[in-house]
């Protein structure tokens, strides 16, 4: 008999039941390999305590044979002595129960032995719902849906992975996650008691403190326990994960305590879940900044992560209209409906260089938007003509961690107003329309006219821009996004990926589709690792699902070959997600780096296609999608065939299944 | 005219159409090879990467001197990586395509200005 010496409530130690957490499946191996046992010689020398595996004969046939007792005992543990569950609930049911008093939808994750228990909870005692099990083909994958599926929904996920190996797979999506400002509940399996370890691989599968290796980059973590202390410690990870500044969190889950059996469940408690307040920026400061706004001449607002929602997005129309400021929109979110006249992101280099007065809303790299770095110079430079007032809104000052660099260089501002941006937006239009004279506000409406000409310019500029190199091969980027904007626009769609940047696409989306809605373009992975694209879609296609939104993915072929498991997971869940391959056959980013070494250096520039080119052989995304049952078309070479190709995969996605559509394009 | 002087002229214009596009096709594979298409694209239509270079296209020797002298965000080439007749014909090639059509005349770009 085990006795919880970890488990710290009452209810485990008055256990009287053989809880080792080996002694259930224990009984079901040993079961199914009772006719075995007496076959094989040795299979009842497997110690039972320790799991140590029985000497093997060598020259045995294998092909065959039934698995030994040592082959059983790795797999599933040492056979214990035959248990028989007399208990009506166990350790991991609990723990659904507390991702239910969440409202947790979907738990991502692919199968592993340190979350079996979890896992067998969820399908049977939860029925597969809330949450449900989303089969994931890598940790990075189950990750990167619930990224997506947060920036679709604003609903945080759950995924679960081991805390060894599949940790060290999920850590780059983490990362990710937690430079977008991204909430996820991590679940890390774990065996921390070493004498339950059945076998090597458990002991290789366990870690003294597995969330140390992300640690750098999640918001908390924490190593509960006991049953009552990991639902409080899932409880406040999902309040910390979801109050602004967003990030990750990692939660152990104790494959003993998954595992063990639980009689009073009565006696155990999850707290209640209090509605999160995101902070707010100080009055005095917000009413210093308005002042500043209210008196600049060439205001220019800059906004990188703002829009949680639909009301950040609407509120900072609000304050744009009232100053009529012209605002840069980093494409991080939709935060400013690029139809509006006051959206000068096209602009932006003049607008910066004019600038008297900058607000940075949630801007991570403020510092970088008022300096260039001057290869030539091989140092920087102020983007700013005459001296600015700058003025940051944002939560960047209430966490930061100091291993990974991702706070960016140290912005010297005159206004440093700490606060999620979404939330004190109000307070600070408040402000500006307190401080607006009539005169003031007719001197401010007089910008109207410049900014509307503007816009109009860049949108004909960019027009013409698309219609150049329009029936080349390879398709253009502008003719790629074009015919798909053509192909979904009467849908209620949303863009859920562009891969690494729209900038990929040379931003056509963003120059010439009427992205009006907050929830029409989620932005891009934000640590720039690679392989976000085609899960974060899913993910976001899965909660698009629900919300009735027609989503569509712009797929890089490098980050597509990270982790096209994804698209098996969108095939088996019935994702209705359209992904347009951007099929540039290369690294396209890196080619051109290379090649700047290449010239830089004065040395050839065609074998910098070694390792930035993918086209020997070229893959055959179709096909690749086609035998994970996704319905594909291409590789599409000549551009005529693109919109009949996209019109038939839109029918495909309306259906509610994903379809891939291969096109072979240009670089950028 | 002289029916035969006619056959000749044409016949002079057809030999020197074709050595124009041999050395427009030169230009492309310079073009390609030398890893212009990457930032500027295949027509020469630019990208985030990289400027516009055709239509309009600017004369051989201010694109000589520009690759040669450049210290701004493009790669510069020296003389060591491409030489100046390699550089007259991309020239060539950029001169030889076709001028964009109007986006109006483009059904995917036609009605697309929306609320703006
Ligand atoms: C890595 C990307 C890259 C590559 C490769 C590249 N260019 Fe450029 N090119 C640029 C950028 C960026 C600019 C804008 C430079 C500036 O603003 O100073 C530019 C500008 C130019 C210009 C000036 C255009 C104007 O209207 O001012 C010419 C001409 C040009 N490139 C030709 C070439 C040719 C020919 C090649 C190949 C031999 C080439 N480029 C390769 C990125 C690139």
């Amino acid at each position: 008999m085990i006795v919880f010496q970890i488990v710290g409530d009452e209810m485990a130690r008055k256990s009287t039941v053989d809880v080792n957490r080996r002694g259930f499946l224990g009984s079901l191996a040993a079961a199914s390999t009772g006719a075995v046992a007496a076959a094989v010689p040795g299979a009842q020398a497997a110690d039972p305590v320790t799991g140590k595996p029985a000497p093997e004969a060598g020259d045995k046939p294998r092909g065959a044979m039934p698995p030994s007792a040592a082959e059983t005992a790795a797999e599933f543990g040492a056979p214990g002595k035959a248990v028989v569950s007399t208990a009506v609930s166990c350790g991991s049911d609990f723990m659904v129960d507390v991702l239910k008093s969440l409202d947790i939808d979907y738990l991502f994750a692919n199968t592993a032995s340190s979350f079996r228990g979890l896992q067998e909870s969820i399908v049977n005692y939860a029925g597969n719902k809330k949450p449900e099990f989303i089969t994931c083909m890598h940790e990075e994958s189950s990750v990167g849906m619930a990224h997506g599926y947060f920036k679709a929904s604003g609903k945080m996920q759950a995924m679960a992975c081991h805390g060894t190996v599949g940790l060290q797979h999920a850590s780059m999506a983490l990362y990710n996650a937690y430079c977008d400002r991204v909430p996820v509940l991590a679940f890390l399996g774990n065996l921390a008691v070493a004498n339950q370890r059945a076998n090597a691989t458990d002991w290789r599968h366990s870690a003294q403190d597995p969330a140390a290796m992300v640690r750098d980059f999640t918001k908390w973590d924490d190593q509960p326990l006991s049953l009552q202390s990991f639902a409080e410690s899932t409880v406040r990870g999902y309040k910390l994960a979801m109050t602004p500044p967003m990030a990750p969190v990692a939660l152990v889950a104790d494959a003993e305590l998954q595992e063990m059996e639980l009689h009073e469940r009565a006696k155990l408690v999850i707290p209640r879940l209090t509605a999160m307040s995101p902070p707010q920026g100080e009055t005095g400061a917000v009413r210093e900044a308005a002042k500043l706004l209210v008196a600049a001449e060439h205001p220019v607002i800059i906004a990188d992560r703002l829009a949680r929602t639909q009301a950040g997005m609407d509120r900072l129309v609000e304050l744009a209209e009232l100053l009529n400021a012209p605002v840069i929109d980093q494409a991080t979110r939709q935060n400013f409906p690029n139809t509006h006249y006051l959206c000068q992101s096209a602009n932006s280099a003049a607008l910066v260089r004019g600038a008297d007065v900058i607000l940075g809303l949630e801007v991570t790299d403020f510092w970088g938007q008022i300096n260039q770095y001057v290869l030539a110079e091989h140092g920087f430079s102020s983007k700013v003509k005459g001296p600015a007032k700058t003025i940051t809104l944002g939560t960047t000052d209430i966490f930061m961690k100091s291993n990974y660099q991702d706070f960016q260089r140290y912005p010297a501002v005159d206004i440093s107003i700490t606060g999620d941006g979404e939330a004190t937006l109000p307070s600070l239009i408040e402000e500006v329309r307190r401080g607006l004279s009539n005169d003031r506000k007719t001197a401010l409406g007089a910008r109207a006219d410049g900014f509307r000409k503007a816009h109009a310019a860049s949108f004909e500029a960019a027009r013409a821009a698309a219609a150049n190199g329009w029936d080349t091969s390879p398709v253009s980027t502008a003719r790629l996004c074009m015919e798909l904007w053509q192909a979904i626009k009467a849908e209620d769609w949303a863009l859920v990926s562009v891969g690494a940047s729209p900038g990929f696409v040379s931003n056509w989306p963003h120059r010439l589709w009427s992205i009006e809605k907050q929830y029409q373009y989620l932005g891009v992975s934000s640590g720039g690792g690679v392989g976000y694209g085609l899960p974060a879609a899913v993910g976001a296609g899965l909660a698009n699902k629900k919300l009735g939104r027609f989503s569509v993915n712009i797929q890089c072929d490098g980050d597509f070959m990270y982790a096209p498991g994804a698209l098996w997971s969108a095939a088996h869940h019935r994702v209705p997600l359209l992904s347009v391959m951007h099929n540039n056959r290369a690294y396209g980013a890196e080619a051109m780096l290379v090649q700047h070494m290449a010239n830089r250096r004065n040395r050839p520039i065609k074998p910098v296609d070694i390792g930035t080119v993918i086209d020997d052989p070229p893959i055959n995304y179709a096909k690749l999608a086609q035998g994970m049952g996704v319905y594909a078309e291409g590789p599409i070479t000549d551009p005529k065939d693109l919109a009949p190709a996209l019109k038939r995969a839109v029918a495909v996605v309306k259906r509610g299944e994903p379809a891939l559509v291969d096109v072979v394009t240009q670089m950028r | 005219m002289n029916k035969l002087i006619v056959l000749a002229l044409l016949a002079l214009a057809s030999t020197a159409n074709a050595a124009d596009r041999s050395v427009a096709e030169r230009g492309r594979k310079n073009y390609v090879e030398f890893g212009c298409v990457k930032c500027h694209g295949i027509a020469g239509q630019g990208s985030v990467s990289g400027l516009k270079l055709a239509p309009d296209v600017l004369p051989a020797d201010a694109i000589i001197t520009f690759l040669r002298g450049t210290t701004g965000p493009m790669p510069r080439y020296g003389a060591e990586i491409i030489s100046d007749a390699q550089i007259i014909e991309i020239h060539a090639y950029l001169e030889s395509r076709p001028k964009p059509a109007s986006p109006d005349s483009i059904a995917a770009l036609k009605d697309i200005r929306g609320k703006r």
